[in-house]
């Protein structure tokens, strides 16, 4: 009778950066299908165009690998990349900015997408991410990296480089401005 | 609705939310041919054109720098010239080739002019009679 082969443990993230440091371009296909969601989700929530979202998905994994060596492992791969997804973001909005196009605050005014996408969304979701919009980016991200992302302060503090008390200073703050904003 | 009506779990809740739709409809399997196609082009074109790009905008600020301190300098290399006095390049061009060789013989001559011999300077190499001479001729 043949034994059962054993179950493969998943391969870490940092098996996976190594390996692609070592060349291995199926460990960053492997790393791309496990974030990419999560970081789409992310670039949505901080106001990302939907028409935008695939090409802020590349970047910023383009981005992440080539500067894959200033990774040191304080937070998670994927808090990291989330962080590098911020800055891709707001590059995204300056050149957008400078090319004299949608203003990206208007555009997440804007029913962005499909217009069926949009009656489905609540109304509620709407004006949470109008106003997330308009929060300090600081606060942004650190609101969606805990209640989008479920991270806890420890984590988000070393990716975004601040403190843990400041990281709850940042979520109460954008905490309080949205629940006022959705009442 | 009351304000902070909505309390966290549901802004949580919402939050959690947020761009699932939009990620959903991510076509991760496009997205991570497209970033592997993205890191096999060698970096180095890029990095050539950006390099390319800031040599040239170097050379333009060192063009315009050295222009700004042309402007700036030329009234005051005229000014330097001016002091100086020189003779007009007219004048030595309006002269005769006899003139010039005579104008450059006289350059070759010696400057005629005394210097005392070390022996001179001494009071104590005159003599008294000239010692004399010398002190009526100050009180003079």
């Amino acid at each position: 009778m043949a034994q059962p082969q054993p179950v493969a443990a998943p391969v870490s993230d940092a098996a996976l950066i190594a390996a692609w440091q070592g060349g291995d371009e199926g460990a960053a296909a492997e790393l791309v299908r496990r974030h990419a969601r999560a970081l789409a989700r992310f670039l949505a929530g901080a106001g990302a165009p939907e028409a935008d979202l695939d090409d802020l998905v590349q970047d910023t994994f383009i981005r992440a690998f080539r500067s894959i060596d200033r990774f040191r492992g304080e937070c998670q791969f994927r808090t990291w990349l989330l962080t590098i997804g911020g800055n891709v973001l707001k590059d995204a909005g300056r050149r957008a900015a400078r090319a004299k196009v949608i203003p990206l605050a208007e555009d997440l005014a804007s029913t962005e997408g499909d217009p069926h996408a949009e009656a489905e969304a609540g109304e509620a979701a709407d004006r949470l991410r109008d106003e997330l919009g308009r929060l300090p980016r600081m606060q942004r991200e650190v609101f969606l990296l805990r209640a989008q992302q479920g991270l806890d302060y420890g984590e988000i503090a070393a990716a975004l480089g601040t403190t843990e008390g400041a990281a709850r200073v940042h979520y109460h703050h954008a905490q309080r401005r949205l629940k006022e904003s959705l009442t | 609705m009351k304000q902070h009506d909505i309390e966290d779990p549901q802004l949580q809740e919402l939050a959690r939310k947020l761009g699932v739709r939009a990620a959903e409809r991510l076509d991760v399997e496009r997205t991570t041919l497209a970033v592997l196609s993205q890191l096999r082009q060698p970096q180095r074109q890029r990095t050539w054109l950006v390099w390319t790009q800031v040599a040239w905008v170097r050379a333009a600020a060192m063009v315009v720098l050295l222009v700004g301190i042309g402007v700036v300098m030329q009234p005051r290399a005229e000014a330097v010239r001016t002091a100086w006095d020189e003779p007009p390049a007219g004048a030595v061009q309006e002269l005769s080739a006899d003139q010039l060789t005579r104008v450059l013989d006289e350059l070759d001559q010696p400057v005629d002019v005394t210097v005392p011999a070390p022996e001179d300077a001494g009071l104590e190499d005159l003599s008294e009679p000239e010692l004399r001479a010398l002190l009526q001729s100050l009180e003079g």
